[in-house]
């Protein structure tokens, strides 16, 4: 069971998806600090982005984004597995249905955390570098 | 070797809707068998061997793998196994040994020494690190021989393995597969359409017909049994012809020129040449004509009706 966990997080983290998953959230993570700066609100701390709130306001539209990465990665989690046929390399072998099913599930959750968590340290990052420039501006 | 029986299947019966795919289905595979499942398209090869590997549930019969019942005692009975069915898949994005450790990965007291004595096996030690999907079919092929081995098996089950391979690839494949039987003694399951390939490889075959094994035996038996040709060739022709048509166990005679193509029902050939020689009839060459699983496919395939 644990054995079938690693081997579905190993796949994950060699599938070129999940990278361009991150870069899309890196980048309108670095959209949003570029326009709020053209929007010229700089002075305002509560408003203006920065490394504390940039990741609060970011947080709704990880939602919207996530609506669209889950199904994408859960077809080639599941589905893919069947259409290609890899899904017997595991049923092959002494593995439960109900164990593979576990493991496709544990390693979504983990695929989604992985993905919040990248997702808070990159607006956390431009954040405090969006800070940096107003402050030397200020100064 | 020994007379241990590896895979025993009994009664085994699946329907797709109101119609029955395979019917009452009895296999037995005894330890160093190489077993040649012959059956045309849609016959219920592959939903056999699929019920066999655990991927289709039968609706009625039983799987014994070893001793081990497959229903209730699945990870034992499989654990006994390697196979490949229908197509070999892989990740082809990840490299052909990655796809093997991850297949290790599942499998308990798996070593990565292991994984580098398959890939030597299959011979593809040098191409181990290029992705799977840059592989051709062939090679697709050894490498889903390879996942096979992994577990040490003792019955490597293969669905087709010749499938779609050019006439080197196919060598290959039948090399490696006699080579494993000689040296480790692993028992083989090998399902095809090719019947000339059953015929080289295998000690044992089985013919399937609208899901029900309508013939059954070691190669050489059934060969040896139905219709033989033999050919002739004397040098008093118009005498041996009378003597032939004469006899009874001749269904037919042909002649050209000095060459007669004799068929018998059976093996005769030693009588015939007995029935010429008492008659001083001086022959030149008398020679069975081998007859291939091919005929006899055909011979019951007619005496049945046709599909």
């Amino acid at each position: 069971m644990n054995r079938l966990i690693i081997n579905e997080l190993y796949k994950t983290f060699r599938l070129k998806k999940l990278y361009i998953f991150m870069a899309i959230i890196a980048v309108h993570a670095w959209l949003t600090i570029y326009f709020y700066n053209a929007g010229g609100e700089w002075k305002s701390v509560i408003l203006m982005p920065n490394g504390q709130s940039l990741p609060l306001t970011l947080l709704n539209s990880m939602a919207q984004f996530m609506t669209v990465f889950i199904p994408i990665y859960v077809a080639d989690l599941i589905t893919g597995e069947v259409k290609t046929g890899t899904l017997k390399m595991s049923l092959l072998r002494p593995v439960r249905r109900i164990e593979w099913l576990h493991a496709k599930i544990v390693s979504l959750f983990i695929f989604m955390t992985v993905l919040l968590v990248f997702s808070i340290a990159a607006e956390s990052q431009f954040g405090v570098l969006r800070l940096q420039i107003c402050l030397d501006v200020v100064q | 070797m020994g007379n241990k029986i590896l895979l025993e299947v009994r009664g085994l019966t699946k329907t797709f809707g109101s119609r029955t795919v395979v019917d009452r289905l009895n296999l037995r595979i005894v330890e160093g068998e190489i077993y040649g499942f012959l059956g045309t398209n849609g016959s219920g090869k592959t939903t056999t061997i699929r019920m066999i590997t655990g991927l289709v549930h039968p609706d009625a019969g039983e799987v014994r793998i070893g001793g081990f019942h497959l229903k209730s005692q699945f990870k034992a009975a499989i654990s006994l196994v390697g196979a490949i069915v229908e197509n070999p898949a892989f990740y082809t994005y990840l490299s052909a040994y990655d796809n093997l450790k991850l297949t290790a990965n599942l499998l308990p007291g798996v070593t990565r020494k292991r994984i580098d004595e398959v890939l030597e096996i299959a011979g593809l030690s040098d191409r181990a690190k290029d992705k799977a999907g840059t592989y051709s079919l062939g090679m697709k092929q050894r490498l889903g021989i390879a996942s096979a081995l992994l577990n040490r098996p003792k019955l490597i089950i293969l669905d087709e393995p010749t499938n779609g391979l050019d006439p080197q690839g196919m060598k290959e494949i039948k090399q490696l597969i006699s080579q494993l039987a000689e040296e480790q003694g692993i028992s083989f399951l090998i399902s095809s359409h090719l019947l000339h390939e059953v015929e080289q490889i295998c000690t044992t075959a089985g013919v399937i017909r609208q899901g029900k094994l309508i013939a059954e035996g070691k190669v050489s038996q059934l060969l040896a049994s139905g219709k033989e040709t033999v050919e002739i060739v004397t040098s008093e022709p118009d005498k041996a012809e009378q003597l032939l048509r004469s006899a009874s166990e001749v269904i037919s005679v042909s002649r050209f020129q000095d060459r007669f193509t004799v068929q018998t029902n059976g093996d005769y050939s030693h009588k015939l040449n007995q029935l010429l020689m008492k008659s001083g009839v001086h022959i030149r060459t008398i020679s069975r004509r081998p007859r291939t699983l091919e005929q006899f496919f055909f011979d019951i395939m007619e005496g049945d009706g046709g599909p």
